[in-house]
């Protein structure tokens, strides 16, 4: 188990891939919200609604094509940012 | 499209309205889908930020804006910072898949006054990574020259500080950059609050006016908006009209000659 914060919030988790970690964080909502299925290359989407999304560990993008060899270490930082309207 | 508005070029990008949006504010997304369709605006600003997928915001308004026709112009809106700013600006490049990124290093809480120090050098690095970077800066004409030399070929300084409304404060410093930087694209951003802040920037020389709080939170918003693509147009036909020279003297304009009851004074 490691100790990470994502968008400020500590949590633990089990999984240290960057795409395990996401298919679980993304199937927890699964289960209180959209029924969106997890698929750690592409957007989340269920074919009617989509959650896009961008990655920063520790203040650093990581571009969607590395989400799958980065591995998560204790104290990581994930910003997970998604589109919202702007000025 | 009124026909009297032209073509022109932003980037890479062959537009015609000169009124560039944002997406905020508004007192519902209906709202703010019927504004943007009234504006006539081409250009929308759009942003990032920190969402759980356990809620809806950000999906909803995604999928409000993703089939729509508008040219997305992502912000970095609250980086404090050149590292934050870049990388919130790899991260929009990614999510909204343009290289388009309006440039925000904020250097004042206060005034929300952008940091030129942070502005530059962060141009550079985005500039450096194929970004095509629209800095939000202020008036400064070295600041801008600095810009420029970075590699910026638009420039959005501030009217006024970000939703004060109180239109072009400084028209003296906005004309000199007009005519220091004829090349740059020039378009103001923030501080305007009313059509007529919009028809001055226009007629000033100025190729756009990017406003989001004068729309969004007016009475009427989508009448509003309508008001600033009119005003925006209006100022920019006067522009390219040439207006006239002012002078400290009156000067008749129905003609003298015939004058009825004329007597020599």
């Amino acid at each position: 188990m490691i100790d990470i914060t994502i968008n400020g919030t500590a949590i633990t988790t089990e999984h240290r891939q960057l795409c395990e970690f996401l298919d679980s964080y993304f199937m927890k909502s699964c289960l209180q919200s959209h029924k969106k299925e997890s698929s750690p290359n592409e957007n989340i989407s269920d074919g009617n609604s989509e959650f896009k999304f961008a990655i920063a560990i520790n203040d650093n993008f990581v571009p969607r094509s590395q989400y799958q060899t980065i591995t998560l270490k204790n104290n990581d930082r994930i910003e997970l940012l998604s589109p919202m309207q702007g000025g | 499209m009124n026909p009297l508005s032209s073509n022109w070029q932003l980037a890479d990008k062959t537009i015609t309205s000169r009124l560039l949006i944002g997406t905020a504010l508004y007192p519902s997304p209906q709202i703010m889908q019927e504004a943007l369709a009234a504006s006539e605006s081409q250009i929308v600003t759009v942003s990032l930020r920190r969402q759980n997928p356990r809620e809806n915001s950000g999906e909803d308004f995604w999928s409000l804006i993703k089939n729509s026709q508008y040219h997305l112009l992502p912000n970095t809106a609250g980086c404090h910072s050149v590292k934050e700013a870049i990388t919130t600006a790899q991260m929009a490049r990614e999510v909204f898949d343009t290289n388009w990124i309006k440039l925000e290093v904020i250097g004042d809480q206060y005034n929300l006054q952008p940091d030129p120090l942070g502005l530059i050098e962060a141009s550079k690095e985005l500039i450096a990574q194929g970004f095509e970077v629209f800095p939000y800066c202020t008036d400064d004409l070295v600041i801008c020259e600095k810009l420029v030399a970075a590699g910026c070929r638009i420039l959005m300084p501030w009217g006024a500080p970000i939703g004060t409304g109180k239109g072009l404060i400084n028209p003296y410093a906005l004309r000199t950059l007009r005519h220091r930087l004829p090349e740059t694209t020039l378009i103001v951003d923030a501080g305007i609050g009313a059509p007529s802040h919009a028809s001055f920037a226009m007629e000033l020389g100025f190729d756009g006016v990017l406003l989001n709080t004068a729309v969004a939170e007016a009475c009427e918003p989508v009448k509003m908006a309508t008001a600033f693509s009119h005003a925006v147009q209006a100022g920019r036909l006067g522009f390219e009209a040439g207006l006239m020279q002012q002078r400290d003297m009156a000067q008749p304009s129905t003609p003298t000659l015939g004058t009825p009851f004329w007597h020599q004074t």
